[in-house]
């Protein structure tokens, strides 16, 4: 048995350890890889959260998602999806969940985004045009939404975002054409 | 190509054509060659595509740290579900292969069903032969009954 531990729990320095190898110490309970793991894709998540639920809950979404890794970790396998994937999945979920219970917000309950952009000025047309976008993504469907963020801000592949939200791959080009034909419409 | 085929394809794909299925691309390639209306669509795509790209901006380091801390101080001891994966009990559990799943539960409906029947054919039966007459006079509520219902 320890030979097995030791196959499993390789002496890597943290920055070495892939995704899955983090997850598997994750599944022996060891809360610094956990740790890394929420360090490599906070933000992401966050930023993915921000797009399908808005900016007000994005931070309580995205600590959902990471208690819900760490306590389903063993639905995990790394067989059978990358991380990454796998993450996405949970993260999705979660939104729903939160989308389908959630009041919905009002502009003041917006947080100030705290940003690191290069000046004042940048800062303000990013902003304009981030609240642009928001509102327009507002218009779609939910499974849009999902599918568009996905597709367009994480750069996952249509089979990728298939898997991750459960459809078959024509139902997920389906949901691109629409959202971004209602995208075109409601930017123009 | 045609120009319409082409939009429909951007709206699925978006603008950047390596991730367009391999097929349709040398098509569209050549469109945007000869059509200005195709180009058009194109450039107008390439921004949409731009936007929706676009980084949501990163949290502070502040912010950041808390979010993290918050995440790891709600964290239960353990993960609840541990080695689900990489140690499959050896035993299969009993709903899995036991008689009960492999016969009984797909004829369900067919073993109500012959319940059901099984106690229609025992009402009829009953009813179309009353009891020898010293039962009757022992259970005189059933030839009530059994006269009510045309047994008579």
């Amino acid at each position: 048995m320890d030979t097995l531990a030791e196959t499993r729990q390789p002496d890597l320095t943290s920055e070495d350890m892939t995704d899955e190898a983090l997850m598997l110490r994750v599944q022996d309970g060891d809360k610094e890889a956990f740790r890394l793991l929420v360090g490599r894709h906070i933000d992401r998540i966050v930023g993915t959260a921000r797009r399908i639920v808005g900016a007000a809950d994005a931070e309580d979404v995205a600590q959902d998602v990471f208690l819900r890794v760490w306590t389903a970790c063993g639905q995990w396998s790394p067989g059978q999806a990358r991380f990454r994937t796998w993450l996405y999945r949970v993260a999705v979920n979660r939104c729903i969940d939160h989308t389908r219970r959630a009041r919905p917000a009002s502009i003041d309950d917006v947080p100030e985004i705290e940003d690191d952009a290069p000046g004042p000025l940048d800062a303000c047309e990013r902003n304009e045009e981030a609240t642009r976008l928001h509102s327009a993504m507002e218009h779609l469907s939910e499974q849009q939404r999902t599918a568009v963020t996905l597709y367009y801000h994480e750069s996952l592949t249509a089979a990728e975002v298939a898997e991750i939200m459960g459809l078959r791959l024509n139902a997920v080009e389906s949901l691109l054409k629409r959202g971004r034909q209602k995208l075109r419409t409601v930017l123009r | 190509m045609t120009p319409e085929e082409f939009t429909a394809l951007l709206d699925t794909y978006g603008a950047d054509l390596t991730r367009w299925p391999h097929a349709p691309r040398q098509g569209a390639q050549r469109l945007l060659e000869v059509s200005g209306r195709a180009r058009d669509a194109f450039a107008e795509a390439q921004m949409l595509d731009a936007a929706l790209g676009m980084r949501e901006p990163k949290l502070s380091v502040a912010r950041r740290q808390r979010l993290t801390d918050s995440i790891l101080d709600n964290l239960p001891d353990e993960p609840t579900v541990r080695h689900a994966v990489h140690e499959p009990s050896a035993v299969p559990k009993r709903t899995e292969c036991g008689i009960g799943v492999v016969i009984l539960r797909p004829l369900t409906p067919l073993w109500v069903a012959c319940l059901s029947f099984g106690v229609i054919v025992g009402i009829i039966l009953t009813l179309g032969h009353p009891p020898a007459p010293a039962t009757r006079a022992a259970d005189s509520g059933w030839v009530e009954t059994w006269a009510i219902y045309g047994g008579l």
